[in-house]
């Protein structure tokens, strides 16, 4: 029964997306595992961010199928399907913070959509939140007076907010100092490691990726397709590929 | 600084010797000089010895090439020999490809005129399609609204009516004063003439009420609401806060769109009223200063040929104008592609097709009126 089943797969097919007539990525297929994370890298315009947005459904692939566990995802546009989106969490590049909404109603935000709990758990639920991205005292702030890397701990409070299957993660070092995308790798790790949730990370950052990720797959531009998958040390030492090894090495050589 | 040297070698040849300093200082100066030596004397072939530069740089090697490019439009042939080492990348290739940097600087290429019609009528088509797409996406959301009455966010509504109708009263009454004004100043000119000065109260106000109020204060409500929810929206858009709406599994239009159009369809006939009247005590006051007539004679005639018909259909036309407006701010909005450049268009494209939308919709409603006048008194 798909209600109790855990989503714990993702499994693409045979997709191929694009936009306006230009195919950005072709006949792409791989599987997710659960409980590990997963990172999709390239260079700029290899599709990765292409390939995101058709994972949760807010672009409509030309052809192939997404499926979670037993659920095919449909865009979001045509019949949304909400026993998938429930259970996935997703905090974007820049947050994407409701700005005319506080910290802690954006974090509540899922819970009033997906549940119908009363109010003083919800409450329960945002402080809890908020604590374990240590933003405990900004509560009721306005999402345009906290930093950039506090309103992204926001938003990942309030991916997290149902405590999802599988969480994604648009690009999370953009914009964030050094010291501070550690930290946010940390709490990835952490995420993963403490509640079994499944991370899928959408990044260039290979710092990042060296770090977390426990498998990889690499998109390339000129391609429009994978050209590498594995674990992300195995890559690093895979010599065949001239365009591996540009990415992994930063293009020394 | 820099010398040159030439030699005639042969009778159509001539070997062009630099030296010195050729940098972005002697650049006007060497420029003029190779081109007036090649003005000087038509020759078949030119060669220009470089081998006496200490100094080169990007404005030098620019003035060299286009000596070269100038030699081979006046067909000669032109070699460099003893290319300094930093010159060797842009001296060494064929310069008479180098013609591509021509015009570089003039600005876009426009296409031509059936490019462009191409391109306007596709463009056309597509936000055609794009705002019949929104309509649909808007009646569907209604219909599904109306259905599931827990999905439409009535407490955001109230502080929304605020904004678009509260918030506008003060602008709304000062130009409807000042329009009921300016009718009857215009009118009391005219009907001076004619002794007929009673009638500038028909006239202001049968035509406030009709034509002038919903109208105006409809144009007023374009740039507060219209270019206001096409800017919020279309920053909404911009910031991906639309993708993670939808991501939560929440209907953009049935969240963001309806209870604006509801707010504007409920403030602009109250908007509407209130020029109304502010507009007929504007044209009693010019009305008693111009033309000498009394308040109670004013209001008299005002009540004695006004029919509740002529303010209901402006209220009609204020609802439909509200709407319209709402829609297409919020439709702008939504068709932001990209940053701040993108977040302006889009303002000013909302109150520009509001406009549009308005007055075609105006003369609409006046065919309608004309040929079922009963209707609407109720």
């Amino acid at each position: 029964m798909s209600d109790n089943h855990y989503v714990s797969v993702i499994s693409v097919r045979n997709l191929t997306a694009g936009y306006a007539g230009e195919t950005v990525i072709r006949d792409i297929s791989f599987e997710i595992p659960g409980g590990k994370i997963f990172a999709i890298m390239g260079r700029s315009g290899c599709g990765k961010t292409t390939l995101f947005r058709a994972m949760v459904g807010l672009l409509k692939p030309a052809s192939g199928e997404i499926y979670y566990g037993d659920d095919k995802m449909e865009p979001i546009s045509e019949q949304p399907k909400i026993e998938i989106l429930r259970k996935i969490g997703v905090l974007f590049q820049s947050g994407a913070l409701f700005t005319s909404m506080t910290v802690a109603e954006n974090v509540a935000m899922p819970l009033t959509q997906f549940t119908s709990l009363p109010q003083p758990v919800i409450e329960e639920i945002v402080a809890m939140k908020l604590e374990l991205v240590g933003l405990q005292d900004s509560a009721k702030k306005l999402p345009g007076e906290l930093s950039g890397g506090m309103q992204k701990r926001a938003a990942l409070a309030r991916a997290m907010a149902l405590d999802p299957h599988i969480l994604f993660f648009d690009e999370p070092s953009a914009g964030l100092d050094p010291l501070t995308s550690s930290e946010l790798d940390e709490t990835i790790r952490s995420i993963n490691s403490f509640m079994g949730t499944t991370v899928v990370l959408i990044t260039h950052e290979l710092r990042s990726v060296y770090s977390v990720a426990d498998s990889v797959i690499l998109l390339d531009p000129s391609e429009k397709t994978i050209i590498a998958r594995g674990r992300p040390r195995e890559l690093e030492q895979d010599v065949s590929d001239k365009r591996v090894r540009d990415f992994f090495h930063g293009g020394l050589n | 600084m820099f010398q040159i040297k030439f030699l005639q070698q042969s009778f159509d040849e001539l070997l062009i010797e630099i030296t010195g300093s050729a940098s972005v200082e002697e650049a006007v100066a060497l420029d003029r000089e190779l081109l007036n030596i090649l003005e000087a004397q038509p020759l078949k072939n030119v060669k220009l010895d470089l081998g006496g530069l200490d100094y080169l740089d990007g404005a030098g090697i620019a003035v060299i090439r286009n000596f070269v490019r100038n030699c081979h439009k006046f067909s000669n042939n032109a070699t460099l020999i003893n290319i300094p080492l930093g010159g060797k990348r842009f001296l060494e290739s064929n310069l008479s490809d180098s013609h591509a940097t021509m015009g570089i600087l003039d600005g876009i290429d426009e296409p031509d005129v059936a490019t462009q019609i191409k391109h306007g009528i596709s463009n056309l088509r597509n936000s055609s399609a794009d705002m019949i797409t929104f309509i649909g996406g808007v009646v569907d959301a209604f219909w599904s609204g109306l259905r599931r009455s827990g999905s439409i966010r009535w407490d955001g509504l109230a502080k929304l009516f605020e904004k678009a109708g509260v918030d506008a009263v003060p602008i709304v009454a000062a130009l409807g004063f000042l329009m009921g004004c300016i009718l009857a100043f215009q009118a009391a000119i005219q009907l001076r003439k004619f002794g007929a000065n009673i009638f500038v109260a028909d006239l202001v106000s049968v035509s406030i009420c009709l034509e002038m109020g919903p109208l105006l204060t409809s144009l007023i409500i374009s740039g507060r609401s219209g270019a206001g929810y096409a800017a919020h929206i279309g920053s909404m858009q911009a910031s991906e806060e639309i993708d993670a709406l939808r991501v939560l599994g929440i209907d953009p239009i049935l969240y963001l769109v309806c209870p604006r159009i509801i707010a504007v369809a409920l403030a602009a006939p109250c908007l509407t009223m209130i020029s109304n009247i502010v507009g007929i005590i504007g044209g009693c006051v010019v009305a008693g200063f111009s033309l000498d007539i009394t308040p109670t004679a004013y209001f008299n005639q005002v009540k004695r040929v006004l029919e509740i018909s002529d303010v209901t259909k402006g209220l009609i036309k204020s609802l439909v104008f509200g709407i319209e407006i709402a829609s297409i701010g919020c439709l702008r909005g939504f068709q932001v592609r990209g940053g701040a450049e993108s977040v302006g268009y889009a303002t000013t494209s909302a109150v520009v097709t509001c406009i549009f939308v308005l007055t075609v919709t105006n003369a609409l409603f006046a065919v309608l009126f004309y040929y079922f006048p009963r209707i609407w008194s109720f």
